[in-house]
């Protein structure tokens, strides 16, 4: 496996040890200059403010005008431009603009994104140019992931690019082929057909060389049909686990996938990608929720396609089928609105895919439109962010660029193995149900967020594999020029124009007294000190 | 097989784990004594005078007739003709335990802590349900609860029925970025992702009025986020364990993986007496559905790792045999018979292991029910021994619960002999 890991010396940078040797510090009760007495008066203010009361009921939810709320739900996190470009738009032209992504303008990001050529690369190149050290293509295809969620113009395409690569979870890293197999699905099934049929999505994925190869159907051939994809194809693909289907339903799939294999010619440029071989395929009659699938395999008339006649009639009648209908919309309503999806929203939505043959457009214009969004709305709840996605809105609120390097050399992976550390490598998910969605599963671990809110602004200029941020930009954004006559009211602007007015007034106040406590002068290390504080409280966890 | 960038030994100059040094920042509670906004911290060594409970659970679906293979049931042969490890003495054959199961070749370093009688190995064993899906029956499984409604991990709720007991804010970790279904709404669990690196970032100068304001925050952050963040500016820093600089015990050898690190690890925890009271690490991989490997492929490579964990952290916990005990089990078992692509599909019954010092070991517990086609549930191997009598024994005999009714609702306890 490619290496993903820092080096020691980067390590010991990026997690300091405190030295054993430090004097400890004055107790609370004796004030003296320096960090207890910056303490003791940060204390005084809160306690001054709220009562100072621990475990206090929760900080309700921010409310939002409907298309800032909008906008924290659609992009991969807020930026007052892209805001203010949003109002000047209205909400339901910024909408239709971000639901038609060709129509926008990328080609900043593009012509940067152009030396990763391995994107671009099929498998039998991939294997030419990297079979011995595969760590370019491998690092590509997961830095990609961040630039495009950072950078791009086409946020909701993104943010749907991202949701479908963990509906249609492949885990990179599985035996020796797969970083081989997955950029061409990235570029040819999932960015395709994001915003596009799901249906045609489900077909792409099914007969491509990575589907094949990570679940197994490359070996699935006639004698004792092998399951593994068959039953994913539904539990987590289509119908859900809850979908109607039986045991026997698992079987009858795997004997219509049988054959579809790999291209094994060496000399084909279709090396490594799907194929169907009538040889492997299990003959007979084949039943699915109660549909015979017709056996055309060993029908033979000129000019009729035959690969995929019984594997497509599954991929049909599970794509039709009401539970798949009821499955993507749940899963996507908790994807954009709430975690606890409402019944009757699910319903209207699972109509517009059965009514329209899967397009996914129309199954978000019913969960994006502005009601949902409204002030009163029952139908928004607190989104927890992924760290992913934590990762990305922060860089996207300091106006992080990915620096690129000019050679084709590896990307550095320095922020590959900062998101490792939060368990959240794009593409790494182990098993097919895609990384979840939760507040239980990523809550429970706070440190390695913080840590990398201070790595991103302190390391900045020093690591190269990470985001790069302008402390100047930064503080001409914020009208922070002059030390210490800009500090009041500084985190108020910081909580507007970074935050998204994530954070609550009380932690903008403890945010504030932090700052004006601090006794140095907010030069960039100070200054990057109150900003990932600010980034480490609880307010912007949530989006 | 997973490597990680810093899972090497260590040389140093101690032999064991010196928590020493009271950390400079632990807990911030170099400033305010004992808490931060009446969050207890982590100080002097506690104990409740009970096992760490480590669970490692063995994701995909491990193939228990590999593993543990019935080399004395002919019709394993029958089912498995090209798979099937062969019976003891043959190419490539079994280790015998007990005339009837043997070890797959690859997990040999098994026959220590079995040698010694610290291992127990129970088979056809796992979750009564029918369920195929790996999620459903990591739901169920883990829940403790298949036929109720609740969610939460049946180990949260024994955290929740001792939490008297312990005054550390973190009882539970789980050695993984998020915490497994088995610690679902569990009390002070903490997902630390690796041991040695849970350090305060950023500016030392304003570390402490960081973590309070932090501290101060979060305590009005809705669960289970405010209370993670509460429990870890309390345990920041694990007691001041030196996780890089500990030194094994008895020559034990972890291998140089993320396994490897993760259960050193969980023996330098252990070893540092914090008031941890439960360890749990994921070890995945097992879903082989097709090349099964089971003699030097895929399968193997992985029971080799495995297994040679799990023999490191015996030797080097040789001391210490009744400070832990360890399980080991997985989702469900695979297919009694072969498919077409030489692997096994999902199936039923599975082996589980049980290792520490009041294991009754040196044995494979197992109402056998036979492979033939007429035994076989679904094609699968039948569950003669419900999991939770071997995790409810576990309670009961080695924890002190009498009652357990409140961590496996509705199921009524067999006790099959797995403690002493």
């Amino acid at each position: 496996m490619a290496s993903q890991g820092m080096s020691e010396r980067t390590r010991a940078r990026l997690f300091p040890r405190p030295k054993a040797s430090r004097p400890r510090l004055p107790e609370l009760e004796q004030p003296a200059p320096g960090p207890a007495a910056h303490l003791a008066r940060v204390r005084r203010i809160l306690a001054a403010s709220v009562g100072g009361t621990p475990l206090a009921p929760p900080d309700p939810a921010p409310r939002r005008e409907p298309l800032l709320a909008l906008m924290q739900r659609i992009t991969q996190g807020f930026h007052p431009a892209e805001y203010e470009r949003a109002k000047a738009l209205g909400y339901e032209a910024y909408l239709e603009e971000q639901l038609a992504p060709l129509s926008i303008d990328d080609s900043d990001l593009e012509s940067r994104l152009v030396r990763f050529t391995t994107l671009q690369a099929s498998p039998k190149e991939l294997f030419e140019g990297y079979a011995t050290d595969f760590t370019r293509p491998y690092h590509e295809l997961k830095v990609a992931a961040l630039a495009r969620s950072v950078e791009s113009k086409r946020q909701l395409y993104e943010r749907m690019c991202e949701f479908w690569n963990d509906h249609f979870s492949i885990d990179h890293n599985k035996g020796d082929t797969e970083w081989m197999l997955l950029p061409e699905f990235d570029r040819t099934v999932i960015r395709p057909h994001a915003l596009g049929s799901f249906p045609a999505m489900l077909t792409a994925s099914a007969f491509s060389g990575a589907m094949l190869y990570y679940l197994d159907n490359w070996l699935n051939v006639r004698g004792a049909a092998q399951e593994n994809y068959a039953r994913e194809l539904m539990e987590v693909h289509t119908l859900g686990v809850h979908g109607g289907y039986h045991e026997s339903d698992v079987y009858e799939v795997a004997k219509c996938f049988t054959g579809w294999t790999l291209e094994d010619d060496p000399n084909s440029p279709d090396w490594m990608r799907g194929k169907f071989d009538a040889s492997l395929h299990q003959p007979g009659r084949k039943f699915l929720l109660a549909h015979e699938v017709t056996d055309l395999t060993h029908i033979r008339r000129p000019g009729v396609p035959l690969a995929n006649s019984e594997a497509q009639q599954v991929l049909d009648i599970l794509a039709a089928h009401p539970s798949t209908a009821e499955f993507l919309a749940h899963k996507l309503i908790r994807w954009f609105l709430t975690p606890t999806p409402p019944p009757d929203l699910v319903a209207r939505t699972a109509q517009a895919y059965t009514a329209t043959n899967g397009d996914i457009k129309a199954m978000l214009r019913v969960i994006l439109a502005r009601e949902n969004f409204a002030f009163t709305s029952p139908v928004l709840g607190r989104k927890f962010r992924r760290p992913f996605h934590y990762v990305v809105s922060l860089a996207r609120a300091l106006d992080g660029r990915l620096k690129l390097p000019r050679e084709p050399v590896p990307v550095p992976a320095d922020m590959l193995a900062l998101l490792e550390d939060m368990g959240h490598v794009p593409f790494d998910h182990p098993q097919p149900d895609g990384y979840p969605d939760t507040v239980e599963a990523w809550g429970v671990a706070p440190l390695p967020r913080w840590t990398f809110a201070s790595v991103i602004l302190r390391e900045s200029g020093r690591l190269p594999g990470l985001f790069q941020i302008s402390s100047e930009n930064l503080r001409a954004r914020l009208g922070f020029l002059a030390d210490p006559a800009d500090r009041p009211g500084l985190a108020e602007r910081m909580n507007e124009l970074f935050f998204g007015r994530a954070l609550s007034p009380y932690e903008t106040r403890a945010l504030q007294a932090f700052i004006d406590g601090h006794a140095s002068p907010l030069d960039d290390e100070g200054f990057y000190d109150a900003l990932s504080l600010g980034a480490c409280m609880p307010g912007f966890q949530w989006f | 097989m997973k490597h990680c960038d810093d899972c090497g030994e260590t040389p140093a100059s101690s032999r064991s784990i010196r928590p020493s040094r009271r950390a400079f920042l632990g807990g911030a509670a170099t400033l305010t004594g004992a808490t931060v906004f009446g969050a207890p911290a982590l100080g002097a060594p506690r104990t409740t005078g009970k096992p760490v409970l480590i669970q490692v659970f063995l994701r995909g679906g491990m193939d228990g007739l590999t593993t543990v293979v019935p080399y004395g049931d002919a019709d394993l042969y029958a089912l498995r003709p090209t798979l099937a490890i062969p019976p003891p003495g043959s190419v490539d054959g079994a280790l015998d335990l007990d005339g009837f199961f043997g070890l797959a070749p690859a997990a040999a370093p098994l026959l220590t802590p079995y040698g010694d009688g610290r291992l127990a190995i129970v088979h056809a064993s796992g979750l009564a349900v029918p369920t195929r899906s790996h999620f459903e029956a990591y739901t169920d499984m883990e829940s403790g609860d298949p036929s109720g409604g609740l969610r939460t991990g049946w180990l949260s709720r024994y955290l929740i029925e001792v939490a008297g007991l312990s005054t550390s804010p973190v009882r539970a970790i789980g050695i993984e970025p998020r915490l497994p279904l088995t610690l679902l709404g569990a009390p002070n669990a903490l997902a630390i992702p690796n041991l040695a690196r849970f350090r305060f970032p950023g500016v030392l100068d304003t570390s402490l009025i960081r973590q309070a304001i932090i501290s101060d925050t979060y305590s009005r952050a809705s669960a289970p986020v405010g209370a993670a963040a509460l429990d870890t500016i309390a345990a920041l820093n694990l007691g001041g364990i030196d996780f890089g600089a500990y030194v094994p015990e008895n020559g034990a050898q972890y291998p140089t993986t993320v396994l490897g690190r993760q259960m050193r690890h969980t023996a330098a925890l252990i070893k540092g007496n914090i008031g941890v009271e439960a360890v749990t690490m994921d070890f995945g991989g097992f879903d082989l559905h097709a090349l099964l490997g089971p003699i030097h492929g895929a399968m193997a490579a992985l029971l080799d790792e495995l297994t040679r964990a799990l023999e490191a952290f015996y030797l080097d916990m040789l001391g210490h045999l009744d400070d832990y005990v360890l399980v080991c089990v997985s989702e469900f078992g695979r297919r009694a018979f072969e498919n077409a692509s030489e692997g096994v599909d999902h199936g039923h019954g599975n082996a589980l292991f049980v290792m520490g010092g009041r294991v009754n070991g040196g044995q494979v517990i197992a109402n056998w029910p036979g492979l033939s086609p007429d035994v076989l549930a679904d094609g699968d191997v039948a569950i003669t021994i419900d999991y939770r009598d071997v995790l409810g024994e576990i309670v009961q005999e080695l924890l002190g619960i009498a009652d357990l009714a409140p961590i496996f609702p509705q199921h009524t306890l067999i006790k099959h002999g797995v403690t002493t």
